[in-house]
């Protein structure tokens, strides 16, 4: 087809006028490598370069015309082996061996890959977390501590209370998770759901763990209550991600604190009901903005649109989900005292580190093809990344005891034993392996009870619990994440 | 004509019928309506899963299931011990006969034993995303006479590269048809399940195409984000997977004749090829009425950069110079997403200077219509099948002019003008030189319809399926040579792929006996 356009036998068209391409190129070579030079360049086999040239409206008979090649095909494959060789060539190695050998032949023939050391330059990951974001929730994680300077519980840390704290510390987990998966499945009304209906439900359990233990009264309920109102308007605004909603609301209980401590100084106490208010305040805040987050979101939609149903799995995940928070409570609360402000502040430097960890490990992934070099390089990530939150712990337990001058509560060597199990059975979880920490982390809270039961002090019994489990978490955690199918 | 036995097709789709809107979704529901004597099964591959069917599924269709690409995993356990280490041996050599040619001959059988294992009680998902199986990856593309071993792929490329490959061969798992005839509409992932019934029971394979799988493939693959070899691996599945498709169906049907060029080069038999073009329902597209009084060109479509419309609008500039009072009328919206190209095509008819003469009608009803308001009907597009918008203009009598791609040349014959891609000024002059001869115009228009009601009606292409589905299931077509185990409609259940074992795996010969006196 030479014309300018296919005539009709008959039909009769003036000439058009205008710059058009010759029908045979001047310099064929020079025009394709203009024109297909970048495709050709980047195209894995000569097929893809035959549908480009088809793509960009050329037809056999241009082809023949412009270029002297039969078709596109012809054509294709010719600017393919210019460029990269024969199909599938790997360029300068002899013949292949037999199939059934192959994958098993040596490559040792190619030199290692120079890994770039920019490892320490994590990039854009789901992992890449903001440093101040993570202090600000270390802090929130701890603030409902002062609490306790403000308003001492009616009977101390009874049975009572610490039963119904233990459940509200797991129930909030359970909750937690189950959110957390419906927003990854990019369904941010059933999380909200999952969130107040959870909420609710633990507003109820926890009292009544509450009132069942011996020694129960009316004020440890009600103090029950109050806490369980509180790990659910918390829990929902940590998930959503919105710390500094939390951190308003926590705001009379930081600066009651201070009032405390500025008053203690000066030798006097302010009143019990100055604290009790200031406490019902930030409750009341915290309650305000998780139902600000959630319950309008919910009003619109008709509550059978709602997703609450939960497959087997999810219902198992929840359930570990909780063993595992309840684990993580026995075992921190089997001694605590002022010390223990310092591990609660360094949780959220250990979701620093552990997104860190995870981050450099994937970068690992993209930049070694060999297992040896990988292996290397997320076990040193690992190392280094515990090394830094055990540092972490270190500071902060030597800052609270500047602060505090003879703080009770355990050593800073049964803390960063503590601390390291809970963030490297964290690590676990993160990695899918929510069963393997779960129960870990069951077994660790049982010993810790057993011993208590047998009569171990509680110093030594959670100290060597907590190295134990440090010990095989570590040796868990190494062994997945070395395992390159768990990073998908 | 009629059989004792009401005939039974299993028609395999991939993203289209009953799911979507589209050309091959209404060329789907045309056969499955045009036949009401024939029990259709339909397997649709999908995206989630979730997707809704649109189409309403009439009587004909007895069953209807899908196969989720993108859907959870079966929740089934990997092997272990040696029925691991085997199924990675298999594996690693299915690898290699993605990545280099002296070893694509291992591909079919390795393919087939993936499917047993799949079909007979193992995971396939499980298996594929198993430690051992990504180490197997990572053995076989870095050896170093494999050509990706050159852009040395990393963990990251073999997961990613390992996951594309499990979801691609999810339609594997598939209790294929054990009787009837199996119909490919589209090749590709669909033939999966054609090539397993294909191989394991022996029932007969009919494979569509309507633009070339394959080629699709590796042009969506270049605006993809896969490294060099990610897209090595995958593009090399889909290579040996439409060779293979073309070498096992016996009867491969293109939508138009240019088709066949790649499927003889993918190693196709020309004897086995049979071109069916697509038909138009001439109640639905009548003799247009009158032309407008305006000379109008107009256009229907959906607006998308493979229809190069700002060619189209070029032209219609070029067009304008000579004749200021012409118009330009474009029907269709844009597919979801891809409203930025509208937004280009509107400002370059600003800075043509015919944004006033230049109309986007959006999406219509009775697309009859569209073509009936212009004087001539065009089509612009870089890359066709065999297009439906083309012959159903024809079919309304309207002269057209077209771009010479695809099927276009053999859809028009010497009832439009042809020019070629990209040309405005071809483009142009061919459109100049019908809207100032209005004789020719009505005798293309007359001619077009004759053509429309001689060749590509849907009657004609119903009734051509369904002889080729009867010549199928009678056995005329089918090889004497081919040795499954099972007779074609031997067994009316779906069988086990157990019971077909490897006993099974004998290769149906490239050179086969001529199965179709074309």
């Amino acid at each position: 087809m030479s014309g300018l356009v296919e005539l009709l036998p008959g039909l009769r068209l003036e000439p058009v006028s205008g710059p058009r391409l010759p029908t045979v190129a001047a310099d064929p070579a020079d025009e394709l490598a203009e024109r297909f030079g970048e495709l050709v360049a980047t195209s894995v086999h000569p097929l893809e370069v035959v549908a480009a040239i088809e793509a960009e409206g050329l037809t056999d008979q241009q082809i023949q015309q412009r270029y002297g090649r039969r078709d596109a095909f012809e054509l294709g494959e010719e600017l393919f082996r210019q460029a990269h060789g024969e199909p599938g060539d790997a360029g300068d190695h002899g013949a292949a061996p037999n199939a059934r050998d192959a994958p098993n032949a040596p490559n040792a023939r190619k030199a290692p890959k120079e890994l770039p050391r920019r490892l320490h330059s994590v990039g854009a990951s789901a992992w890449d977390v903001s440093a101040p974001r993570c202090a600000l929730r270390g802090v929130l994680f701890a603030l409902p501590g002062l609490a306790y300077l403000l308003y001492r519980p009616p009977h101390g840390l009874d049975g009572s209370i610490r039963a119904a704290l233990l459940l509200s510390w797991g129930w909030s987990q359970a909750v937690a998770h189950l959110s957390y998966l419906r927003r990854g499945q990019g369904d941010p009304v059933g999380a909200a759901a999952f969130l107040v209906r959870g909420g609710a439900a633990g507003v109820v359990l926890a009292p009544l763990a509450a009132a069942v233990m011996p020694g129960a009264t009316a004020p440890t309920v009600a103090y029950a209550a109050g806490q369980a109102l509180y790990f659910a308007a918390a829990t929902t605004l940590l998930v959503l991600g919105r710390e500094r909603r939390l951190l308003g609301a926590l705001t009379p209980v930081a600066l009651g604190a201070v009032w405390v401590v500025v008053s203690r100084r000066l030798g006097d106490e302010p009143p019990r009901w100055v604290g009790a208010t200031l406490i019902m305040l930030a409750l009341g805040l915290a309650l305000w903005s998780g139902w600000q987050e959630t319950v309008p979101m919910l009003r619109p939609v008709r509550a059978d649109n709602v997703r609450l149903g939960l497959s087997r799995s999810e219902w198992w995940q929840a359930a570990a989900a909780g063993v595992f928070g309840l684990g993580v409570a026995v075992l921190t609360l089997a001694q605590i005292g002022s010390t223990t402000v310092a591990l609660t502040l360094s949780m959220g430097g250990a979701e620093w580190f552990l997104a860190r960890c995870r981050a450099t490990t994937e970068l690992a992934l993209s930049r070694t093809g060999s297992k040896r070099r990988f292996h290397r390089l997320v076990l040193s990530a690992l190392v280094r990344c515990l090394c830094g939150y055990l540092l972490l712990v270190a500071a902060l337990v030597a800052a609270t005891a500047l602060l505090w001058p003879g703080a009770g509560g355990p050593g800073v060597v049964a803390l960063a034993a503590l601390a390291a199990a809970i963030w490297s059975a964290q690590l676990l979880q993160s990695l899918g392996l929510l069963g393997r920490a779960t129960i870990a982390v069951a077994a660790a809270g049982a010993a810790v009870l057993a011993a208590r039961a047998a009569g171990v002090p509680a110093g030594v019994a959670q100290s060597t619990v907590s190295a134990v489990a440090a010990f095989v978490l570590l040796l868990a955690t190494a062994q997945a994440v070395g395992t390159a199918t768990r990073h998908r | 004509m009629n059989s004792p036995v009401a005939l039974e097709v299993t028609l395999l789709t991939e993203g289209t019928y009953p799911y979507i809107h589209g050309g091959v979704s209404t060329w789907c529901d045309q056969l499955v309506r045009g036949m009401p004597d024939v029990r259709f099964h339909i397997l649709g591959i999908t995206g989630s899963g979730r997707e809704p069917v649109i189409w309403p599924l009439p009587e004909q269709i007895a069953s209807h299931s899908t196969v989720p690409l993108w859907g959870p995993p079966d929740g089934g356990r990997a092997p272990r011990g040696r029925a691991l280490r085997r199924f990675l041996a298999g594996y690693e050599r299915f690898l290699l006969s993605l990545l280099d040619p002296d070893f694509e001959p291992y591909f079919a059988d390795e393919l087939y034993e993936i499917a047993e294992f799949a079909l007979t009680g193992g995971s396939l998902t499980a298996a594929l995303r198993s430690e051992g199986a990504l180490r197997s990856l990572q053995g076989v593309w870095r050896l170093p006479f494999v050509a990706t071993s050159r852009d040395r792929p990393s963990f990251r490329d073999a997961l990613q590269a390992t996951d594309l490959l499990e979801h691609a061969l999810r339609a594997l798992a598939v209790q294929p048809p054990a009787r009837g005839v199996v119909h490919v509409a589209t090749g590709g992932l669909a033939a999966l399940p054609g090539l397993t019934a294909r191989r394991f029971h022996g029932v007969p394979l009919l494979l569509s195409e309507h633009g070339i799988y394959l080629r699709e493939r590796f042009l969506g693959f270049r605006a993809a984000p896969f490294s060099r070899p990610v897209k090595t691996l995958v593009l090399g599945f889909y290579r040996m997977l439409a060779a293979e498709s073309y070498r096992c169906a016996d009867v491969v049907a293109p939508v138009n004749r240019y088709n066949r060029r790649w499927e003889e080069h993918g190693g196709c038999d020309p004897r086995r090829i049979r071109t069916v073009y697509n038909g138009v329902d001439l109640r639905q597209f009548p003799v247009a009425g009158d032309e407008p009084e305006e000379p109008t060109l107009s256009w229907a479509g959906r607006i998308d950069p493979i229809k190069d419309l700002e060619t189209l609008i070029r032209a219609f500039a070029l067009v304008r110079l000579d004749l200021p009072r012409a118009r330009l009328r474009l029907f269709g919206d844009p597919p979801a997403g891809g409203e930025a190209y509208q937004q280009r095509l509107k400002a370059l008819t600003v800075e043509l200077g015919v944004a006033d003469a230049v109309v986007f009608e959006g999406r219509i009803d009775a697309v009859k219509d569209a073509y009936a308001a212009g004087s001539v009907v065009l089509l612009s597009s870089i890359s066709e099948g065999f297009p439906f918008s083309l012959i159903e203009a024809m079919a309304c009598g309207r002269a057209t002019v077209s771009t010479d791609v695809g099927g276009v040349r053999e859809a028009v014959g010497d009832t439009g003008l042809v020019v070629p891609s990209r040309e405005p000024e071809a483009l142009a002059a061919a459109t100049l030189a019908l809207l100032r001869d209005p004789v020719e115009r009505a005798r293309l228009g007359a001619a077009a319809r004759r053509r429309v009601e001689q060749q590509f009606t849907v009657e004609r292409t119903v009734s051509e399926f369904r002889s080729l589905y009867r010549e199928l299931a009678g056995g005329s077509i089918v090889d004497p040579t081919a040795e499954p185990t099972l007779g074609p409609t031997a067994d009316p259940t779906v069988g086990s792929a157990a019971a077909s074992g490897s006993g099974v795996a004998t290769r149906r010969a490239t050179d086969a006996d001529d199965r179709v006196a074309a």
